[in-house]
């Protein structure tokens, strides 16, 4: 049986019969899709925080993949985001948009490898979240805004925060330093 | 004409519904390209041809996104004869692929 709740993915890919085979990638990996055939839309929803991964091809009409990975940096930064193209030479803008996302695969796409990486990105992205939850949980019990101001908030931080979770006490709380 | 080698196809069991659906669009994309290729208009074909590079092999059929590569080539380079090639080895190619499958399954050592 296959259910869908992983997570929701935006797929921003104006070539039907492309959304239609990377949908069903993705819905056998346990994710529901939501297809934006153009940039103008997918730009719109990529805005939204609704989505836990976008995927955009660069090649899109109205707005290409390079401004939907930019806004979608800019307004969720922790939400992995992974491009797609066709063109086997890039641009020196597109180069930097491939660089500024989580991800970059050229078409045409092998199954495997695609899936895996957005397998990872997720994982990934639901450990950053975590690990964010975490110091918002700890900055209420009165300790963790210093531990948050030192950390960034950023996944390479699970341990220093088991850290300071084991170690700390609440009433007294000074953040080690790491 | 194609080989063997070349009409060998490998379709994921799990998009095999999808199939149908793709070839079809192929052959829109064949007639979108003679309209084009008369009117003398070739920046669609470069589209149209850049799709079909990048979905073929997605779906099994490298041979398609071969055929979109020398497309968009011939098309960035306005050569209307090389375009005209590529579009009779689509249409060949569909026309094999069609023909293979409606044929009834050939039995191998493996299915046997």
């Amino acid at each position: 049986m296959i259910t869908n709740d992983k997570g929701c993915i935006l797929l921003v890919e104006d070539s039907d019969d492309q959304a239609r085979l990377i949908e069903r990638w993705l819905q056998r990996c346990g994710f529901s899709v939501h297809i934006a055939s153009d940039g103008a839309l997918g730009l719109e929803l990529a805005r939204r925080g609704e989505f836990d991964l976008v995927i955009a091809g660069i090649d899109l009409p109205f707005y290409r993949g390079i401004e939907i990975v930019g806004w979608s940096k800019a307004e969720h930064p922790s939400r992995p985001v992974l491009l797609l193209t066709a063109s086997s030479s890039l641009s020196e803008s597109e180069q930097r948009a491939a660089n500024m996302a989580d991800a970059f695969f050229t078409k045409p796409l092998k199954r495997a490898p695609f899936c895996d990486a957005v397998l990872h990105l997720h994982t990934d992205a639901l450990g950053r979240r975590s690990d964010a939850a975490s110091l918002r949980e700890f900055a209420d019990a009165g300790v963790g805004a210093e531990a948050g101001r030192h950390s960034g908030v950023t996944h390479t931080l699970r341990v220093p925060v088991g850290y300071v979770i084991s170690f700390c006490d609440a009433s007294t709380a000074r953040p080690p330093t790491w | 004409m194609w080989t063997l080698t070349e009409l060998r196809v490998s379709v994921d069991p799990d998009i095999i519904d999808l199939v149908p659906a793709f070839l079809g669009a192929r052959e829109l994309d064949a007639s979108a390209i003679e309209g084009h290729l008369s009117a003398g208009t070739y920046a669609p074909i470069v589209r149209i041809a850049h799709r079909m590079k990048g979905g073929g092999g997605s779906y099994g059929f490298p041979v398609i996104s071969a055929i979109g590569l020398e497309l968009e080539r011939a098309a960035h380079s306005c050569d209307a004869r090389r375009m005209a090639d590529s579009l009779m080895r689509l249409r060949t190619y569909l026309a094999s692929v069609k023909e293979a499958l409606s044929a009834p399954p050939v039995q191998t050592a493996e299915t046997k």
